[in-house]
């Protein structure tokens, strides 16, 4: 569901997620097939480093189609692992685990 | 006496367990109801700080001045004030307004880069707080239709 890849940035690391979700809102979706509330969208993410939260987000629809969000933080070392929860508006939700490997 | 101590220790770590669930809680709800606003005043209402925003230079939003592709505008927030702990992105003429929310703690830049989809012309509002403050900023995209390269107005 989620990617993640690493850049080193002086003291940063740089972290890209690719987030393989629609992001749909239901307004297209009505007007051709009159379904209501056939939303598909991540509504929460965030981001922990050893049980140290770096960033959280919360989206609606109007997000691009499988987004990528690139942003940087300090104090991250090679074999950290960074985990990734998400939750979605139909209330799945998971926790991916990406070690850092530079 | 044992007893006694135990149970008081064991009910004051349920009272701190379920006031911080419950904080959270409450703080998830009103974030939500942010997301639910139909006008970017009604969102702003939302936000526990209750002062004028105030404009601000040090604030960033780089997207492309004409976009022609409206499902995947490339957007890049940068906040340059000390202290920022919140990005807000709000369209002005999309229900509901709020894109995203962002939640930046220490040790993150508050420089974030992604991907959005615009209906239409529109101003791309960005409100941060930091230090307590809330700060603005506005640049309007316009998108255009790639073969006559004509604005798409709503």
């Amino acid at each position: 569901m989620i990617a993640m890849t690493f850049k080193r940035q002086n003291d940063y690391l740089e972290m890209t997620m690719s987030i393989d979700n629609p992001f749909r809102d239901d307004s297209a979706v009505q007007a051709h097939s009159g379904k209501v509330n056939y939303r598909n969208f991540i509504q929460e993410l965030s981001v922990t480093c050893n049980e140290r939260v770096l960033f959280s987000a919360q989206f609606n629809p109007g997000m691009a189609s499988r987004p990528n969000l690139v942003f940087r933080a300090k104090h991250i070392l090679k074999k950290d692992t960074i985990k990734v929860e998400w939750l979605d508006n139909s209330g799945k939700t998971a926790i991916e685990a990406f070690p850092v490997t530079i | 006496m044992l007893d006694k101590s135990r149970r008081l220790y064991i009910l004051s770590g349920l009272v701190t367990i379920a006031s911080g669930f419950l904080a959270k809680l409450s703080f998830a709800a009103a974030s939500r109801k942010m997301f639910e606003a139909n006008s970017t005043a009604e969102a702003l209402k939302n936000l526990p700080e209750k002062d004028a925003l105030e404009p601000s230079n040090r604030l960033l939003i780089g997207v492309p001045e004409i976009s022609a592709d409206p499902d995947r505008v490339a957007i890049h927030l940068r906040s340059e004030l000390p202290g920022t702990d919140m990005m807000l992105l709000m369209t002005a003429n999309t229900v509901p307004p709020v894109l995203a929310q962002f939640n930046i703690l220490v040790g993150t830049e508050a420089d974030i880069q992604t991907q959005i989809k615009l209906k239409g012309t529109t101003t791309l509002q960005l409100v941060v707080r930091a230090g307590g403050k809330l700060y603005t900023a506005q640049k309007e995209v316009k998108i255009a239709v790639p073969l006559d390269n004509k604005l798409l107005t709503e």
